[in-house]
């Protein structure tokens, strides 16, 4: 299901078929999308300690 | 919801939550399935960001990330669903390891499984639906990876490695086309023992290639199918014995380890089209013949010698052999040697006779086990004679060879026919015995007239394959490297068409395929590398958490190997001074041959194991987190203390201690 569309990512041009993961896009394209991101790390989500398990 | 706590993790972790990480649809995990990236984890990041509708629920870091390496992070909530295992969707935890793109050769870092040991214990005990057990089908419970139940399978549907549908396959019921074999039929693996299917795929290769090997086999693969082979490097190395630091290495071995598919590496048929020759031109890739099938003795009413000799010089429609016949030296002719093995057989001959330089000879009672062979009338080989044992197999090869083979020098044999089908016999029989051979067609002719094609089958043998004394005293008795391996010798372009895969269980991965017994890997379902690691380490740790503290006994890899080098460097040979200067206990002889051939055993037996350090085998061959390392430093370890209570020196230290680690000679 679609859910943050970012039209400018490499990586709606490479959309998975059912079933696949992301073994199945290959590291050139994840590097794109690494690249298109200027290899930022991901956000850190806040999260409550209390809720952690 | 379940987020998990970091608290205790080795290498630490932090949530790095996609957008629709609570969003998702409700889950109740049974399954957790470990993936291999095949890239950056920040770029798997994004890419599951950006609206592509996959995800996963977790990604461990690895070398490329540095100094984070081991560190992982939490992208869902695992109570919800991440689609990347199929149709294990709604009841399977994913985690994502991240690599530098090629998994199939790079490993898991000591920190990533550190990590997944962590992982996985945490969501065991998280949830009790995650039974501690290896995922065996689509609904588990227990621990995969990704492609474990087959590609495809349902947890994922990409395909596999594939061979042409009728690529024929050697079973314990003669030669099927690959497309007849199902999950559970029996093969063979290199070493000629049976193995079983555990799967069986089908699908329509990217690319086919057609390969041809230098004794004129060709098998048409896909591009992604894997191979075991060795270089020319690696050939070189094993066997050559001429360069200074080769004193010590012992005698030049007569052939290929048994164990060659452990040491050669996974290459897939791309890979080899694209490395076919060494810049001088010469072929870089070859792959050992199989070592001689195990099947079951057959109980065959007549001798398969006999049968052998009478399919080569026997009369077409009744059981007479022609033999060779010298009168001048009654006791050096064929027809001497024939008759004796008839008698040993426990026939009684019969009627005889002469003519110039033949014997024509009968046996009783052997014309009519003939005809209830159905073999008079039409000379062919008796499928279950193809399919004795190894003894059995040997025995028809030799009367077929004795009678129309050839010992042309010391290293060519030849078996030569007018009948294909008897060619084809031979062929499978010498095959199936772990013989190189090569088939070949021309022209049967006598004083100029042609009387139809004839087939030649040529070899140079490993195994006596003649019994008649003139032509055994031709062979030499230490086999050609050569004759022990096949070459690649072209990669062609092939037509792309149905092809279907197989994974077995046997213990390199490696089935046999075509009449020739050659060597292939299955399907690995999986990357080689990880799939070794997921088994050796991963697993057992999963299965009995209780046991594993092994990992946290070291911190890095080379610490780990540079303490086995210095207690194998100091121990090693002080024990062995030690027995060299008599500081053996007082109850044996140090002059007496027992203690001289255990002391020369033992210092062996050290050195092998000294060198394969010092060369730094321990890095390529064997990962120093499995399981089979484990027990191999154990094993060693144990024999260092049997030597030091022995000679009364001092015990090495134990596994793993610190003590040797920084010492200057460690390395």
């Amino acid at each position: 299901m679609p859910r943050t569309p970012d039209p400018a990512s490499p990586a709606v041009a490479v959309q998975p078929e059912p079933g696949d993961c992301v073994a199945d896009v290959g590291a050139e394209v994840l590097e794109q999308v690494a690249a298109h991101h200027n290899y930022a790390e991901p956000p850190d989500i806040p999260v409550n300690p209390e809720e952690l398990v | 919801m379940t987020l998990l706590s970091f608290a205790g993790s080795p290498h630490g972790g932090s949530h790095k939550l996609l957008p629709e990480w609570r969003s998702q649809p409700r889950i109740t995990p049974v399954l957790i399935i470990d993936h291999s990236i095949v890239g950056s984890a920040i770029g798997a990041w994004w890419y599951f960001h950006d609206s592509t509708g996959i995800e996963s629920h977790f990604i461990i870091r690895g070398r490329r990330s540095g100094s984070a390496d081991g560190h992982i992070w939490q992208l869902m909530d695992t109570d919800r669903r991440a689609d990347a295992n199929w149709q294990a969707n709604d009841k399977a935890i994913s985690i994502e390891t991240e690599d530098d793109g090629d998994p199939d050769t790079q490993p898991w870092t000591t920190a990533q499984l550190q990590s997944l040991i962590w992982l996985h214990n945490k969501l065991a005990s998280r949830y009790p639906t995650i039974r501690r057990r290896e995922a065996t089908d689509c609904d588990g419970p227990g621990l995969g990876y990704h492609s474990k139940l087959g590609t495809p399978s349902c947890w994922t549907p990409v395909a596999g490695k594939l061979l042409a549908v009728d690529t024929p396959i050697p079973t314990p019921e003669g030669l099927r086309p690959l497309h007849e074999i199902t999950v559970g039929a029996t093969v063979f693996d290199e070493r000629g023992e049976p193995c079983r299917v555990t799967g069986v795929y089908d699908d329509m290769p990217e690319r086919a290639w057609r390969l041809r090997f230098d004794d004129g086999l060709e098998v048409l693969a896909g591009g992604e199918h894997q191979w075991v082979t060795i270089t020319r490097g690696q050939r070189k190395g094993y066997f050559r014995r001429d360069r200074p630091r080769d004193l010590g290495r012992g005698p030049r071995p007569e052939g290929y380890p048994l164990d060659w598919a452990r040491w050669g590496a996974v290459r897939d048929t791309d890979e080899i089209a694209s490395t076919l020759r060494e810049p001088d031109g010469g072929y870089r890739h070859t792959i050992p013949v199989a070592r001689p099938l195990r099947l079951a003795q057959q109980d065959l009413p007549v001798d398969p010698y006999l049968l052998g000799t009478w399919l080569g010089d026997g009369g077409e429609r009744d059981g007479v052999i022609f033999a060779a016949f010298d009168p001048d030296d009654l006791l050096a002719c064929d027809a001497e040697f024939v008759a004796r093995q008839f008698i040993t057989a426990g026939y009684q001959l019969g009627s005889w006779q002469a003519r110039r330089h033949v014997l024509t000879l009968r046996a009783l009672g052997f014309e009519g086990q003939l005809r209830e062979l159905r073999v008079l009338g039409r000379k062919h080989v008796p499928g279950r004679y193809l399919l004795g044992s190894a003894e059995q197999r040997l025995a028809l090869l030799q009367g077929l060879m004795d009678t129309d083979g050839s010992a042309f020098d010391r290293s060519h044999v030849e078996f030569t026919s007018t009948s294909e089908e008897l060619a084809d016999a031979v062929v499978w029989l010498a095959s199936s015995l772990g013989q190189r051979v090569r088939k070949g067609k021309g022209e049967a002719t006598l004083r100029g007239v042609s009387f139809g094609p004839k087939y030649r089958v040529g070899w140079s043998p490993t195994i006596p394959v003649f019994r008649l004394p003139r032509k055994l005293a031709r062979l030499r008795t230490v086999p050609s490297v050569r004759s022990q391996s096949r070459a690649i010798v072209a990669c062609e372009p092939a037509p792309i068409q149905p092809m279907r895969c197989l994974t077995v269980d046997s213990p390199n991965s490696v089935y046999l395929i075509t009449d020739r017994c050659l060597p292939t890997h299955n399907t690995c379902p999986g990357r080689p590398v990880r799939v070794r690691q997921w088994r050796q380490t991963l697993l057992p740790a999963f299965l009995h958490p209780e046991e594993d503290d092994f990992m946290a006994l070291f911190d890095n890899v080379d610490e780990f190997k540079a303490a086995v080098r210095a207690v194998v460097r100091d121990e090693v040979h002080q024990a062995y001074e030690a027995l060299a200067r008599g500081e053996i206990n007082n109850r044996i002889d140090p002059n007496s041959t027992h203690f001289q051939d255990s002391h020369r055993g033992l210092y062996r037996q050290m050195q092998s194991m000294y060198e394969a350090l010092a060369r730094g085998e321990i890095d390529d061959r064997i990962d120093p987190t499995s399981q089979h390392y484990k027990d191999s430093h154990r094993a060693l370890y144990e024999l260092l203390v049997a030597v030091a209570a022995a000679t009364g020196a001092q015990p090495p230290p134990p596994p793993l201690s610190s003590s040797p680690v920084n010492r200057s000679d460690a390395s």
